[in-house]
């Protein structure tokens, strides 16, 4: 067998921050390879370099032998994003065939078209019914058809990102099924994935990524399943930061949620299922978990931007379940989102505006007053650039993000919902926000924090729970869990499919 | 680009088209301009362009408040219209034995609070049916424009096709013995003073800030405590009550009764104003007097072009500042 992609000595970096560090890589052809890895690793990373659709900073890449020009697509492979790129409201066949339509008299011939896709399917060992339109099938079969797509198209390489990220568990049998066909018939298939138990059932080989570089490459099985699990997950001793994890001894619950449901909606296909937990003042309760699983859900949910389809929240000895956001901060909550540009920032307004947003009381005291407050929270968190002018959207992420907190802690209020606070952020900047929410609590706050950094998780929580599909493990204190027992939980083993 | 620059070049592109339009029609373009500076430069004039220019102002700041906050309200011509009607009605129905101050003031609360119920009715169909205030607002302009036809039938004298005329002590009188002839009025420094209230009320207040936030990022300012419901209600509420003041400038200003077809489209002008004035309050009597003064141009050198020409003379000096300012209308 040759090879399908060799990779040698790859570097890529992102400004400052080397995404990949030193890749070295061949893939066989007819074999069927994970990477895997955490959040950030580099996977995606990795993969878009492969497709061309980012340029290496340094080193080869070639495909079947033949040397790929830095940042050009290789011929012969093709890509299946997390988001299809379909036209919802045409068929199957004319997705299929988009660009490419056989033609009759000039004019599109639905027979030939239905034939080719017939012929299609027998290729890949599936069927579809070409004259569906794609904004009524399921998200597996939309999944089917872009793979179809790729190999109409004379791919002989498919890299997959996250294809079973989206989809229902009885459609990822079929994907897997499909998959280890097309791989019999000698189809080479890369693809991106957390789920150890889909990694272990079909594929030949993982490669596992940790902060860019590749630390593991072994051939999964049911004997190397925990092997590849700490190898994910990696060792978390080098983090400096410490955190005396003391909670004071008589402490009241702050929030308690009972059975709290949302049905899968349009904005997150997860949804939640009768989660329940309590907090207390002094504790940061850890929800692990791969993103998509209900944490867009949980934090929207809580925060009182979206409704639940039921179930109870009680906060600070009040009921809130159906309370709006604005009623829900005046009573001490305070959040902090994890896409801060989408759901937090005034992105077009400086930065002195964006401080004022949630603290509109300041519009009562004198306008100096109001700028001395905005300054002071500029110095103290030693935010860049000092400048008031400044457009938050120029603003680094790091910095934008100090912002923020600034913006919701200078009160100290009681109870804190954190989603994702340091992802993309450097090593200085999240020692110093982990610092910030660890005083919170001995203060007596509480933090719910929502992340799917075990690093992060680690450090800071007293308590943690995993969320997988929607649903909430038990709550562990977090001297009653290992590494291994949460890989296995956030992987979704030992729990039903 | 500069500001200034920018100024300049606009004047000089409306200069060529005034140019070629009056070459078109055959007409010299220097006698254009002659004309154009006899009637301008008397105080006649100029308190012409001020009488122009008076609603456009007050509909682009109502446009301003709405734009600001994300809201594309194009409902200024229907609650214009609605508030036109109400007081016309009520106005022709007062007691002609009430103290004019006292008709006045019922007038322009009646006036306010037509324009403020019409624009709200687009107000809650966003709020509680999320209904796109682009599309309903166009609708409502239409159905405004067609209860007005319909009353008109029963309110309408019968040797005239507008409403009874309002008793002399309800109308507004010219506020200067130096323009005389112009029906300029005391709604014109209402609205110079609603440009600087409002200008206050959106950089200076809690509310105003909120205004802007929500236009910004309606996610963020909703989960940092911004009522979506109560934003997007009083925006229309203000933007309602700006045109039920832009009414009484014709009701108890000018004519003096309410007819169909009375504004001439000024609904749709006043945005045109508030997007050539980037949404700034302030700006808006800038631009305000800017399209003020192009109507009245147009019906002064109306001898020597015909209005068509001047309507693309307008028009194409829309473009060009629109040209110009690209990518502008944003903060800077």
């Amino acid at each position: 067998m040759t090879d399908a992609i060799s990779i040698k000595n790859l570097n890529k970096y992102f400004g400052e921050i080397q995404a990949l560090k030193n890749i070295n890589l061949t893939i066989k052809e007819g074999s069927l390879t994970a990477l895997c890895g955490e959040n950030g690793a580099g996977k995606s990373t990795l993969l878009s370099v492969i497709a061309g659709l980012q340029s290496a900073s340094s080193g080869t890449l070639s495909v079947f032998d033949e040397t790929v020009r830095n940042g050009r697509s290789p011929n012969g492979l093709g890509m299946v994003h997390q988001h299809f790129s379909l036209v919802p409201l045409l068929t199957v066949s004319e997705n299929i065939l988009l660009g490419d339509e056989p033609a009759r008299y000039g004019f599109f011939s639905r027979h030939r078209a239905r034939e080719i896709v017939y012929q299609l399917c027998q290729t890949a060992g599936t069927t579809i019914d070409p004259d569906a339109y794609i904004e009524n099938l399921s998200l597996g079969e939309q999944q089917r058809v872009e793979l179809l797509k790729a190999l109409h198209r004379g791919k002989k390489i498919l890299l997959l990102d996250e294809p079973t990220a989206v989809l229902a568990p009885h459609e990822i049998d079929r994907f897997l099924t499909l998959l280890a066909t097309l791989k019999t018939r000698g189809f080479t298939l890369v693809l991106v994935s957390h789920k150890l138990k889909e990694i272990v059932s079909v594929c030949d080989r993982a490669v596992v990524l940790r902060d860019g570089e590749i630390v593991a490459d072994l051939t999964p099985s049911s004997e190397t399943i925990q092997m590849l699990a700490t190898a994910m997950i990696g060792d978390h001793h080098l983090s400096s930061f410490t955190f005396q994890k003391d909670s004071p001894a008589a402490s009241e619950t702050l929030l308690e949620v009972r059975q709290l449901s949302v049905a899968p909606n349009v904005f997150s296909r997860c949804g939640l299922n009768n989660v329940s937990f309590e907090i207390k003042s002094g504790q940061i309760l850890g929800i692990a978990g791969v993103d998509g699983n209900g944490q867009q859900d949980l934090f929207f949910t809580l925060t009182g931007a979206q409704p639940s389809s039921q179930g109870r929240v009680v906060f600070c000895q009040q009921e809130v379940t159906h309370a709006s956001s604005e009623k829900r901060r005046k009573i001490g909550m305070r959040m902090i989102p994890a896409d801060r540009q989408r759901e937090a920032l005034l992105n077009h307004f400086n930065l002195y505006e964006n401080l004022y947003l949630g603290n509109e009381h300041l519009f009562s005291i004198k306008t100096e007053h109001r700028s001395q407050f905005a300054s002071d929270m500029i110095k103290q968190w030693n935010i860049h650039p000092r400048d008031a002018n400044f457009v938050v959207n120029a603003m680094s992420g790091g910095n934008q993000q100090k912002l923020l907190f600034a913006r919701e802690l200078h009160q100290n209020q009681k109870f804190f919902i954190v989603h994702d606070p340091t992802r993309g952020i450097d090593f200085a900047t999240r020692q110093r926000l982990w610092q910030a929410l660890s005083q919170l609590v001995s203060t007596g706050a509480a933090i719910l924090l929502i992340s799917s950094d075990l690093e992060e998780l680690f450090a800071l929580c007293t308590h943690l729970a995993v969320l997988y599909r929607g649903r909430l493990s038990p709550v562990f204190p977090i001297n009653q869990i290992n590494e291994t027992t949460l890989g296995r939980l956030i992987s979704g083993i030992g729990t039903e499919a | 680009m500069s500001k200034i620059l920018q100024f300049v070049l606009t004047l000089l592109c409306v200069g060529i088209v005034l140019n070629v339009c009056a070459m078109i029609v055959g007409v010299s373009p220097s006698s254009v301009y002659r004309q154009l500076y006899a009637t301008l430069h008397s105080s006649y004039g100029c308190s012409q362009i001020a009488f122009k220019a008076t609603p456009i102002i007050l509909i682009a700041l109502g446009a301003c408040v709405s734009f600001r906050t994300g809201l594309w309200n194009i409902g200024f011509e229907g609650q214009l219209v609605i508030a036109s009607l109400a007081t016309g009605i009520v106005g022709g129905y007062l007691p002609s034995n009430l103290p004019g101050s006292a008709g006045i003031l019922i007038l322009l609360l009646v006036a306010c609070s037509a324009g403020a119920a019409w624009a709200l009715i687009a107000g809650l169909l966003k709020t509680y049916f999320s209904a796109p205030e682009v599309m309903t607002t166009i609708m409502l302009n239409f159905i405004a424009m067609a209860i007005s036809s319909w009353m008109m039938q029963h309110f309408a004298t019968s040797e005239s096709n507008h409403t009874i005329d309002l008793a002399p002590q309800f109308r507004f009188s010219t506020f200067a013995p130096w323009i005389k002839g112009s029906q300029l009025n005391t709604i014109f420094l209402m609205a110079i003073a609603l440009t600087f209230v409002l200008h206050w009320f959106l950089f200076r207040t809690k509310t105003g800030f909120s205004f802007l936030a929500y236009g910004e990022n309606p996610r963020a300012a909703t989960l940092y405590g911004t009522s979506k419901t109560r934003t997007i209600l009083l925006v229309f509420l203000v933007s309602g009550i700006l045109c039920g003041i832009a009414a009484c400038h014709y009701v108890l200003g000018s004519k003096g009764f309410h007819e169909d077809g009375f504004s001439g489209g000024v609904g749709f002008v006043g945005l045109a104003a508030a997007l050539v004035a980037f949404n700034r309050p302030l700006l808006c009597i800038a631009s305000g007097i800017l399209f003020g003064a192009l109507a009245y141009a147009s019906l002064a050198i109306n001898v020597l072009i015909p209005k068509e020409v001047t309507d693309v003379l307008t028009a194409a000096t829309m473009i060009v500042i629109l040209m110009l300012a690209n990518g502008d209308q944003k903060r800077s």
